[in-house]
């Protein structure tokens, strides 16, 4: 089918423009003319219209039109003035041009009826409707031919006297005579076959839902009204004087009118089958413009023929004084004309952008909620009037939720997803439109509706984002000030601890000694001798507070931790712990040092445990491991006493190590069970860089220490 | 020679105690007649022998009182029991800490028949003698340190009134806030009795104070008029 309607507009428009083409050629400026304003644009229309939908009937029905106009024209107007010049009119050639002449126009009126009356299907749905098409269709074939055999000259319509040739049939028979006036006179009625298309038009006007008649009310207003312009323009051309100019200029002004109407009409009836627009507004947009445009012209032409048709029976001056009076008259009316267009074309305007702006609009939501994809659905189907929608989106947290506009039906006829710099954030799926299959411009809006919302939820899930991250933060400086209050209490305590070890232990002794000073000055001056042995003894005692005050020390930082290192000073602990202690560690830790912050907190942590190990694990050994391994320091302090129950609530002690180990930003394991002896194992980052850094200038420094030691 | 004062001593720490009975014992003025490590002994002990003096510890933490890790005072509590219970019996309390407020604490109710001494002087016996006489004798003593970190302390103070103070009398101010009398300011400072009285009657006048006869309550006067002083700067 639509082969053949390919072929009979490359027959139609090709006749078209052989005909322009010979008009240019012969200089028949005014046939030129009425070959670009008449039945050029149908076919421009028509073609456009194919071009871009070529499924739609309608634009089928209408391609027929303009190629039946355009064969008309060109053979009326131009090859039968040729043949008759060429081959006289009583040439069977000239005849055949006629007839060829007379079906053109005849397919033309077809052609009009099924675009007009099937409109917007574009085929019959109802009885009537294909008896109508069938019947103008046999009689578009059968009254020029019955015409000609019916009667000596073919009938030829069209303005009289404007040199329609007479054309003698050559195929009439005498027996057909009597019938001559009914055929004649059916195939001058062809003009108006069309109204058989409007009444159709009206009848499915008249039974069609609210739907349906909105799509079909502008073709209705717009045949109508061309309609009631042809009906006069025919009256005129064959009941006036065809020599008056009055006439003529009446003439040509109403055939404009009529036709300029007939394409405004057709115009809009294809604008709300979709085949130009990508939306509603964008076609209201159009139809407005075409309005204002029409309105314009129409006043314009109005008043001028107000003019011309006074200037025929009046003075030069009063005519004048009509025109510019009709023209003031007519902008009046014009804005009235054009205020009522905008109020009934664009009651509610909306344009492209607008439909963006609302797309954009309802993207401030939080994402994930069902009424963010419920809005974005919604202005998806509406904006680009389609049969469903379907949004999807990836809400910051938790899975792919997806909102359906509308109810699906088959598969999507187009699937956009939603993504931004390659992430996949979403997507939005679609049924066709609602008056056909998706344009080229309703993908690229899609395309456009995806990209703003990928950056929209992007944009969402970024601020979704920052206020995880800020309540994080918030976290930890919570849990930072508690632990930094407990590394306080915990310092306040050891600084308590050593205030009662200098206190009761070395002062007291220290106190002691004082009395015992005494005592011997009090034997000396008496001169008594056990003043010797009192000496001595103080002097014993003195060396014991000595090495106690040294214990002390020690215990408050290892001088040895400071100078040589950490495993030295493990090493160096386990000479002096009353249980036997094992060092396990990788020799190549020998010498490494680590900052002083956390070689401080790592002999804390073992000091403590050594401590917690000699006071409560009842254990016959201890073994202490330090190894290094992807930048984490570790150390593991094993003891294979009593052990203890996990569950039971931590102490204070281990919640003082494992704050102390935040401060470096290590962490503590303890493994324990009743019986089984505990492991304590604690791991500090380091570094690599820290560790590489200190190897290299390792052996120096251990270098410069042994002279020193030295 | 004077009849030996019978005493009682406590202190926790065992090596302080034996050290300084021995010492005290050794000088023969004194009899020990107990010396024991903690708070409740003392008081058993003091009830049971009724010594002429107690030479005490302030700290005993073996009696399991006061909140962990702040300094306690058992032995100044003992020694206002002992005070309230036997007014005859005088009590020498050895400190670690040369803070004034733990002296002010010892003499809250009032001087007579204490002192207040640095542990420091365990080792002057005659010093420990002494203030074992004066308590005996319902006299007073304040360590000679503490009076001085008092005195330094409140004469920096610009707006005190201490600054008016001759040095000379700032020395006798000295002598009475440790306890003395004129006749052992005199004897101390190497002045004559009547030199010492007016220099008193000076300072109290200087200072605002009421003259008072008995020692005890001239101690109260300065020892209160020294703590004072910094606050009214």
């Amino acid at each position: 089918m639509r082969a053949a309607i390919a072929v009979l507009a490359v027959l139609g428009y090709g006749a078209l423009v052989a005909a322009l083409s010979v008009s240019l050629v012969t200089g028949d400026g005014s046939e030129v003319g009425w070959i670009l304003v008449g039945p050029l644009p149908f076919c421009v229309i028509g073609a456009i219209g194919f071009l871009r939908r070529p499924e739609n009937r309608v634009v089928w029905w209408l391609v027929g039109v303009g190629a039946a106009f355009g064969a008309e024209t060109a053979l009326g107007d131009v090859f039968l003035p040729m043949a008759e010049r060429h081959w006289g009119t009583g040439s069977s050639i000239t005849a055949l041009v006629a007839l060829l002449c007379q079906w053109a126009g005849t397919s033309n009126e077809v052609a009009a009826i099924g675009m007009i009356g099937l409109f917007p299907p574009g085929r019959p749905e109802r009885g009537y409707e294909r008896v109508v098409i069938w019947t103008s269709a046999a009689a578009a074939v059968l009254v020029p031919l019955l015409d000609a055999v019916s009667a000596a000259n073919i009938a030829l319509t069209g303005v009289p006297g404007q040199g329609v040739p007479i054309v003698r049939s050559g195929v009439s028979l005498a027996a057909l005579a009597p019938l001559r006036g009914t055929f004649v006179a059916a195939f001058n009625s062809y003009p108006f076959w069309t109204v058989a298309g409007v009444v159709l038009l009206a009848l499915r006007y008249w039974q069609g839902k609210a739907a349906e008649r909105r799509q079909i009310r502008w073709l209705l207003i717009g045949v109508t009204g061309s309609f009631s312009l042809w009906v006069p323009l025919f009256l005129l051309w064959w009941e006036a004087d065809p020599a008056s100019a009055a006439t003529n200029v009446v003439a040509t002004v109403l055939s404009a009118l009529a036709i300029a109407t007939a394409l405004v009409a057709m115009l809009t009836a294809l604008f709300y089958t979709g085949v130009f627009g990508i939306d509603e507004p964008g076609r209201r947009a159009l139809v407005h413009r075409v309005l204002r445009v029409s309105i314009a012209t129409a006043v314009a032409i109005a008043a001028v023929t107000a003019g011309l048709l006074t200037s025929l029976a009046a003075p030069a001056a009063v005519a004048v004084v009509v025109g510019v009076t009709a023209a003031a008259g007519g902008q009046a009316i014009r804005g009235r004309l054009e205020h009522a267009a905008d109020r009934w074309v664009l009651g509610s305007r909306l344009a492209g952008y607008a439909n963006l702006n609302r797309f954009g609009r309802s993207l401030i939501q939080p994402p994930g909620s069902d009424g963010l994809l419920s809005d974005l659905a919604g202005e998806v189907r509406r904006g680009l009037d389609l049969t469903w929608a379907r949004v999807s989106l990836d809400a910051a947290d938790g899975p792919l939720r997806a909102v359906t506009d509308g109810t699906p039906a088959g598969e999507p006829a187009a699937t956009v997803p939603i993504e931004y710099r390659g992430t996949i954030l979403g997507g939005i799926e679609c049924g066709p439109r609602s008056d056909g299959p998706l344009l080229a411009e309703d993908r690229r809006l899609l395309a456009y509706f995806a990209a703003q919302a990928a950056v929209g939820v992007h944009n969402l899930h970024l601020a979704a984002e920052l206020s995880r991250r800020i309540e994080e933060v918030r976290d930890q400086a919570a849990e930072l000030a508690a632990s930094r209050d407990r590394v306080v209490a915990g310092q306040d305590a050891e600084r308590r601890r050593i205030q009662r070890i200098l206190h009761d232990g070395v002062q007291q002794e220290i106190v002691a000694l004082s009395a015992r000073t005494g005592l011997v000055r009090q034997q000396l001056l008496r001169g008594d001798p056990a003043a010797a042995g009192g000496l001595a003894d103080m002097q014993r005692d003195l060396a014991t507070t000595l090495q106690d005050v040294r214990e002390i020390a020690y215990a408050i930082h290892p001088p040895v931790l400071s100078d040589r290192g950490l495993l030295e000073a493990i090493e160096a602990q386990s000479t002096r712990l009353a249980l036997p202690m094992a060092v396990c560690a990788d020799p190549r830790l020998r010498g490494v040092r680590f900052g002083e912050q956390i070689e401080v907190t790592a002999w804390y942590v073992l000091s403590e445990a050594l401590s917690n190990v000699v006071k409560h694990a009842a254990a016959s050994e201890v073994e202490v491991s330090l190894s290094q391994e992807d930048g984490r320091l570790g150390l593991v302090i094993r003891d294979d006493g009593c052990g203890f129950d996990l569950d039971r609530p931590r102490g204070l002690g281990l919640t003082g190590l494992s704050d102390r180990l935040d401060t470096v930003g290590g962490s503590l394991t303890i493994n324990s069970a009743t019986g089984l002896g505990t492991s304590v194992c604690v791991h500090i980052p380091v570094g690599r860089n820290h560790v590489g850094r200190d190897q290299e200038s390792g052996p120096e420094q251990v270098a410069g220490r042994e002279r020193a030691d030295a | 020679m004077p009849e030996p004062l019978r005493i009682v001593m406590a202190d926790d720490n065992y090596l302080v105690r034996e050290g300084a009975r021995r010492l005290l014992e050794d000088s023969g003025d004194v009899v020990v007649a107990a010396a024991v490590g903690s708070a409740p002994e003392l008081l058993d002990a003091v009830e049971r022998l009724r010594p002429a003096a107690v030479l005490t510890d302030i700290r005993m933490p073996a009696s399991q009182r006061g909140p962990e890790g702040r300094p306690s005072m058992e032995g100044i509590e003992a020694a206002h029991a002992i005070r309230s219970a036997y007014p005859r019996t005088g009590v020498v309390v050895l400190s670690q800490y040369a803070d004034e407020s733990y002296a002010f604490e010892l003499f809250r109710d009032g001087t007579a028949g204490l002192a207040y001494l640095l542990k420091d002087r365990i080792g002057e016996v005659g010093r420990l003698l002494e203030a074992l006489r004066e308590v005996s004798a319902g006299g007073s003593l304040i360590d000679p340190q503490v009076v001085e970190a008092l005195v330094r302390g409140r004469a920096r103070v610009r707006a005190s009134a201490l600054r008016d103070l001759t040095p000379r009398e700032l020395d006798v101010l000295r002598e009475m806030a440790q306890g003395r009398g004129n006749a052992g300011i005199a004897a101390q400072l190497h002045l004559s009795e009547s030199s010492v009285e007016k220099y008193v009657n000076a300072i109290f006048t200087k200072l605002s104070l009421t003259t008072e006869d008995l020692s005890h309550r001239r101690v109260t006067a300065v020892l209160t008029f020294l703590r004072d002083a910094g606050l009214r700067g």
